[in-house]
């Protein structure tokens, strides 16, 4: 196993990760405030995804195309929550079942429009190439998507420790009752998260595309990554999504690589760990 | 007519009846004691008050208008503080972001940043300190300039005094006089009996839900029978 392995497993976990964080940043941020699951978060990333490659055939431009499938994204998910789930809140079986139901409705509601074929997806042109630097290749794909999602991580922090709406959220996720009692209107603060959620999760559908193509059920196959990534890190927090995403990412990719038939197994190790040694995840608040 | 007017009212946390038709009255410019032994439901009237735990039956009025259907936001916007028990400052948020917080209903008054700086000083030294890093009276300062940062016409305080050392006792005392000048009405819940008669200007005793005693705090100070019955002193 020489230096390119290692480059290129690291490179890929990470590019895997940051998709992993744009799925998990909402989820992680919807149970903290609103102690609701989202089992439809992945569902919400497939939908993006099969939006955006449709616009991509038409001959809409890629990142637009990307914003596009989140915004669809947005508005079916704020639909569902504002119809259904914001009843629900501190219902946790109830919310839960009814993500599942959704994300079972988008599933289908997918392979009935786009079918059951999987849909590979080409890189934005530009970015189709490799970098070489001596014998190392870096896909610039990628890189972009590494720069991509760091990029909207940098935007969701600033937006949560710098703006007033930002203070809103976390003294929410502290203590949402209290915050009502100063005046916050905490249903206001659930609606914009659940928003940006959904738009994130949907924006990430295509920029994940060209990595992980788009097929029926791939969201049930990133399910329990997403998931691994907010035990990991911890409920709630922003950061942990960060740092678990990458995490989960990086064993993702060595794990399959160096032992390929325990794929699954190398993934809940470190869940399995940080539930043993420290139940709140890495960034999370004592429970 | 009154600035708060509790009218009768029947509060439940599920199946437990709590308070059993209680009425009590606020003024501004006055401190109005809420005393009574553990678990007679003092916190659940403050509770109902704001709107956490509102009342199943029976009315609350204030400045003349019913709040007792309104969502507890709206209620604090139309001007109540709440200063709750056990201070429940919040941990991710800094000092500062805690005040600003409290200001958040942007009502205009002489309580700005400045303004509570300059009535605990102790708090410029700490604003970038976030709420679990804070002594606890630290965190009830904080935990009265958040409710004053949103210019309330009335404070409801939950045991302010819980947990605090006696020379933060005295600040707070201090602090409540001072408050109370300003025009302010103050419903003050307080297991410290002195520190409530000393700047209550009325007080009820509550037992069992139900309001007990309704008079000058002076006939609770010299009365040992009210005081033995219902506040086991
Ligand atoms: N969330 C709740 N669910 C069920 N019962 C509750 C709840 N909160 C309080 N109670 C009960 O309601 C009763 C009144 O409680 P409350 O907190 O109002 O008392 P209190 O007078 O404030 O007491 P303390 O002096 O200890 O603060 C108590 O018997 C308590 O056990
Ligand atoms: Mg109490």
């Amino acid at each position: 196993m020489g230096l390119q392995f290692y480059v290129q497993n690291a490179l890929g976990g990470l590019a895997y990760g940051s998709l992993l964080f744009l799925i998990a940043s909402g989820l992680t941020l919807i149970f903290g405030l609103m102690r609701i699951i989202n089992l439809a978060q992945t569902a919400f990333y497939l939908l993006g995804a099969y939006v955006g490659l449709t616009l991509v055939a038409h001959g809409t431009n890629f990142w637009l195309a990307s914003v596009a499938g989140g915004a669809v994204t947005m508005v079916l998910g704020l639909a569902v929550y504002s119809a259904f789930l914001h009843r629900y809140h501190a219902d946790h079986l109830t919310s839960l079942l009814l993500t599942l139901g959704f994300a079972l409705i988008l599933d289908d509601g997918v392979l009935a429009v786009w079918g059951g074929d999987p849909r590979s997806i080409a890189p934005p042109p530009g970015l189709a190439g490799s970098i070489h630097i001596g014998t190392l290749v870096f896909p610039e794909y990628w890189l972009a998507v590494i720069a991509i999602s760091f990029t909207i991580a940098a935007v969701l922090f600033f937006a949560l420790q710098r703006t007033m709406l930002g203070v809103m959220i976390r003294a929410s996720v502290d203590d949402e009752e209290m915050a009502r009692g100063l005046g916050v209107d905490v249903n206001r603060a659930f609606f914009v998260v659940f928003a940006a959620g959904a738009f994130i999760a949907g924006l990430g559908g295509l920029l994940g595309g060209p990595i992980t193509s788009a097929y029926p059920g791939l969201d049930g196959e990133i399910t329990p990554l997403a998931f691994a990534v907010v035990i990991v890190g911890g409920m709630g927090s922003l950061t942990g999504a960060l740092v678990g995403s990458l995490l989960i990412g990086l064993v993702n990719a060595f794990g399959k690589a160096m032992f390929p038939e325990l794929s699954y197994f190398t993934i809940f190790v470190p869940v399995a760990l940080i539930m043993a040694f420290r139940p709140q995840g890495l960034f999370g608040r004592k429970l | 007519m009154s600035l708060l007017e509790v009218d009768d009212i029947h509060t439940y946390y599920e199946h437990s009846h709590i308070l059993q038709g209680v009425s009590l009255q606020a003024e501004s410019g006055r401190v109005t004691a809420l005393l009574g032994r553990n678990g007679v439901g003092k916190t659940t009237l403050i509770r109902s008050v704001i709107g956490f735990t509102p009342p199943r039956t029976g009315g609350i009025r204030f400045s003349g208008e019913s709040i007792e259907r309104l969502p507890s936001h709206t209620i604090a916007r139309r001007g109540v503080g709440l200063v709750p028990q056990g201070r429940r400052v919040f941990p991710s948020l800094t000092v500062e972001e805690n005040l600003r917080l409290g200001g958040l209903p942007g009502r205009a008054g002489r309580w700005t940043l400045e303004t509570v700086y300059t009535m605990f000083p102790r708090l410029r030294d700490r604003v970038a300190n976030y709420g679990g890093q804070l002594s606890g009276g630290e965190q009830q300062m904080v935990a009265i300039g958040r409710a004053l940062m949103s210019n309330p016409v009335l404070l409801l305080m939950d045991e302010p005094s819980e947990g605090l050392a006696p020379l933060i006792v005295r600040e707070l005392e201090r602090t409540m006089c001072a408050l109370k000048e300003t025009g302010l009405a103050i419903v003050l819940v307080e297991q410290n009996l002195p520190l409530a008669l000393a700047v209550a200007d009325t007080a009820y005793i509550i037992s069992k839900g139900r309001v007990v005693f309704h008079g000058d705090p002076q006939t609770i100070r010299t009365d040992d029978e009210v005081r033995t019955k219902y506040l086991g002193i």
